[in-house]
C-alpha cells in the first residue's frame, strides 16, 4: 500500500489526530503566555526574583521532555491534562525570557521621558515599554509554539492522543505510512505556524522601528 | 498664576550618599522668566532640574509651584502640567509624530477634537506641515526634526512650565542655532515660563533673561546675561565666560595667549650651534638672553648667513626683536601690534625684562577662533 493509498483510507483518523494535536498546542501555548507574558513583567520590577526564576526556568528547560511526561503521568494520570501542563512548563520560558529581556532593554531614556511627560507606571507600561518590546515577545512566542508542536508528538506516550499516536503505532509496528501520517501533517503545522506568528510579528512592529529587528 | 514667582526652590538639598549634588540652593523663578541653568557636567543643574518635576526628590527643603509646595502634589498630575524636554529627544519610536505630540493633551484627557487640533497646529508652527509629517516615525525624521517634535510635544498640553534638559546638546551648530532662535520665539509667543539647562555659556547667553551659574552643587551667581558677561562673581564664572564667549575676548591677557618656553641662546654662543638648534626646532630665529634670562635682542638665520663667520660668536650680529609686549598685557593690543609690525612673533617680556615667551600668527588665530566658536565644553 503507497502513502497516498493509506491517507486515502485513514485519512479520518488523520484528521482526528491533527485536531488533536493543534488543540493541545494551542491549548499550552496559550496558558503559556497567560503565565509567561505577566511573569516576564512583573520579574522587570523585581530584579532579585528575576535572576533566580529565569535560573529555575533554564533547570526545569533542561530537562527531557520524556523524563518530564513521566513526571506528569506519575502526578497527573493519563490522557490530555498531564500532557498539556508539562508542555505549558516548556512553553513558558522562551516567552518569560524574550517578555523580560525585551523589556529590559527597552532604552531607559523613552521611560524617562514616559514618566517626564506624566505618564503613571502603567501607562509607561502599556503605551511605551510593552509596544517597543513587543516583537521580542512574539519572537519568544514563535520559539514556543514550534517547540510545543514538536513536543506534542511525545505527549502520545501518556495517552493524550494527536498525531505523536500515529508515529508510536508505526514505530511499533512497522508501519512507515503510519509513521509519515504522523510526522509528516506535525512537521507542516511546526512550520505554517513559525509562518503565521512572523506574519504577525511583522504588524505588531510599528513601521519606526522595522530596522531593529526582534531577537530570536 | 497665583504669585510672581511661578517657581520655588527653598533650602533645596540633595545627597547621593555622603556627597552632595545640591547643596543648599534658594531660586525664585519668575511667572513668564526664560531662566537658564549653567555649569560645568556635575555641577548640579539636572538634578535641580529634575527636583522641579519630581523626577528627583530632594532631601531636604522645598519647592513651590504657585504657590503649592510640590511634595504634596501627585508627581504624575505634576508633570502632566510641566512640559520636559531631554537631550536625547525620548520620542516613542513606536508611535508616529503625530501620537507622539497627542501624548500628553490625551494624558489630560482632552477631547479627540482638542488635542488633533492643538497637535496639527503645533506642527505647522514648527514647519512641519502635517500632511508630510504626521504619519512618519521618529526614526524617519532628522536630529533636528525629532528634537523640533520633542519640544512640541513638551508645549502640547498648553504647560505653564517648561523644563529643558540640554534640549540641544547632540545637534550640529547651525540645527542648534535655528532651533534656540526658535525656541527663544515660542516663549516670547506663548509667555511660558522655561528653565533650560546647559553646559554652553553662549547658548544660556543667547536664551535667558536670568542666568543661574552653578559650581559644584552651589549657585555661584544670577544674574541677566549682560551683568554675569560684565561682572562675572568670581574666577570660575570669569574662566568659564572666557572659554564659551567671544564678548570676553578683550580681557585675555598676553600671558593666556602666549606660547611659553621659545628657544633661547645667549650672546657667547657660536653661529654653527645656533643654526643646528635653528634646524633641531624648526625655527628660522632665536631669542638672546643674558646669563639671567633678560631679553638682549635675536638672532636670525639670515643675518648668520649673510655675514657669520663659521666658529664666530653671534654677539655681533644680535638685531632688536620687532616687537617686544609686556606679559601682564592685554592680548587685543598684542595681536594688534603684531598685525601692525609684519613679524613673525612677538617677544613677551615681564617686569624684569625677562623673557616670558613669544605670540605668534598661529597662536593668534588659534586662541581667536577659540574666543569666537568656544572652545568643548570644559
Amino acid at each position: 500500500m503507497s502513502f497516498l493509498e493509506y491517507l486515502q483510507t485513514d485519512w479520518q483518523a488523520v484528521m482526528n489526530a491533527l485536531l488533536v494535536h493543534v488543540q493541545m498546542s494551542l491549548l499550552s501555548t496559550l496558558f503559556a503566555v497567560l503565565i509567561a507574558v505577566p511573569a516576564g513583567i512583573l520579574l522587570t520590577r523585581h530584579e532579585k526574583a528575576a535572576k533566580i526564576v529565569l535560573a529555575v526556568a533554564g533547570v526545569v528547560q533542561t530537562i527531557p521532555g520524556l523524563v518530564m511526561l513521566g513526571i506528569g503521568l506519575l502526578i497527573f494520570g493519563l490522557g490530555m491534562l498531564p500532557s498539556v501542563i508539562v508542555l505549558i512548563a516548556y512553553g513558558v520560558l522562551p516567552i518569560l525570557q524574550n517578555t523580560y529581556t525585551g523589556i529590559r532593554e527597552v532604552d531607559r531614556l523613552y521611560t524617562e521621558a514616559a514618566r517626564g511627560i506624566g505618564m503613571t507606571n502603567r501607562q509607561v507600561l502599556t503605551k511605551v515599554e510593552l509596544p517597543i518590546a513587543l516583537p521580542a515577545i512574539v519572537a519568544g512566542i514563535r520559539l514556543s509554539v514550534v517547540y510545543i508542536i514538536s513536543w506534542a508528538t511525545l505527549a502520545a506516550l501518556i495517552g493524550a492522543g494527536g498525531l505523536g499516536d500515529l508515529i508510536w503505532t508505526g514505530l511499533s509496528c512497522y508501519d512507515t505510512n503510519m509513521i509519515l501520517a504522523g510526522a509528516i501533517p506535525a512537521s507542516l503545522l511546526a512550520i505554517l505556524a513559525g509562518f503565521l506568528i512572523d506574519l504577525v510579528q511583522k504588524a505588531v512592529t510599528p513601521r519606526g522601528m522595522k530596522t531593529k529587528k526582534g531577537e530570536e | 498664576m497665583g504669585g510672581t514667582y511661578v517657581v520655588s526652590l527653598r533650602n533645596i538639598t540633595k545627597r547621593y550618599g555622603a556627597s552632595e549634588a545640591v547643596n543648599n540652593i534658594n531660586l525664585e523663578i519668575r511667572d513668564g522668566q526664560f531662566v537658564v541653568l549653567v555649569g560645568t557636567s556635575g555641577c548640579g543643574k539636572t538634578t535641580t532640574l529634575k527636583m522641579i518635576n519630581r523626577l528627583i526628590e530632594p532631601t531636604s527643603g522645598q519647592i513651590l509651584i504657585a504657590g503649592k509646595d510640590i511634595r504634596t502634589v501627585n508627581p504624575v498630575e505634576l508633570r502632566k502640567n510641566i512640559g520636559y524636554v531631554i537631550q536625547q529627544v525620548g520620542l516613542f519610536p513606536n508611535m508616529t509624530i503625530l501620537e507622539n505630540v497627542e501624548t500628553v493633551p490625551k494624558l489630560l484627557k482632552w477631547p479627540k477634537e482638542k488635542y488633533r487640533r492643538k497637535a496639527l497646529e503645533l506642527l505647522e508652527m514648527a514647519g512641519l506641515p502635517s500632511d508630510v509629517y504626521a504619519e512618519k516615525y521618529p526614526s524617519e525624521l532628522s536630529g533636528g526634526q525629532q528634537q523640533r517634535i520633542g519640544v512640541l510635544r513638551a508645549l502640547a498640553g498648553d504647560p505653564p512650565l517648561v523644563l529643558m534638559d540640554e534640549p540641544f546638546g547632540a545637534l550640529d551648530p547651525i540645527t542648534r542655532d535655528s532651533l534656540q532662535d526658535e525656541v527663544k520665539k515660542l516663549h516670547k509667543d506663548l509667555k511660558k515660563t522655561f528653565v533650560f539647562v546647559t553646559h554652553d555659556m553662549s547658548e544660556a547667553v543667547k536664551m535667558a533673561d536670568v542666568i543661574v551659574f552653578m559650581d559644584q552643587g552651589s549657585i555661584v551667581q544670577i544674574a541677566p546675561p549682560e551683568e554675569i558677561l560684565e561682572h562675572p562673581a568670581n574666577d570660575f564664572v570669569r574662566s568659564f565666560i572666557g572659554m564659551h564667549t567671544a564678548s570676553d575676548s578683550n580681557r585675555l591677557s598676553v600671558a593666556d595667549v602666549m606660547r611659553a618656553n621659545p628657544a633661547t641662546v645667549t650672546r657667547d654662543r657660536r653661529t654653527l650651534e645656533c643654526i643646528s638648534l635653528m634646524n633641531a626646532k624648526g625655527i628660522d630665529s632665536l631669542i638672546v638672553t643674558d646669563e639671567n634670562g633678560a631679553l638682549e635682542g635675536i638672532i636670525t638665520i639670515e643675518a648668520i648667513r649673510r655675514s657669520g663667520k663659521p666658529g664666530a660668536t653671534i654677539d655681533s650680529l644680535i638685531q632688536k626683536p620687532a616687537g617686544t609686549v609686556a606679559v601682564t598685557g592685554s592680548a587685543k593690543e598684542a595681536f594688534d601690534t603684531l598685525t601692525a609690525t609684519q613679524a613673525e612673533y612677538l617677544v613677551v617680556v615681564d617686569e624684569g625684562n625677562r623673557v616670558a615667551g613669544i605670540i605668534t600668527r598661529t597662536g593668534m588665530v588659534k586662541s581667536m577662533a577659540q574666543a569666537l566658536w568656544g572652545g568643548d565644553s570644559q
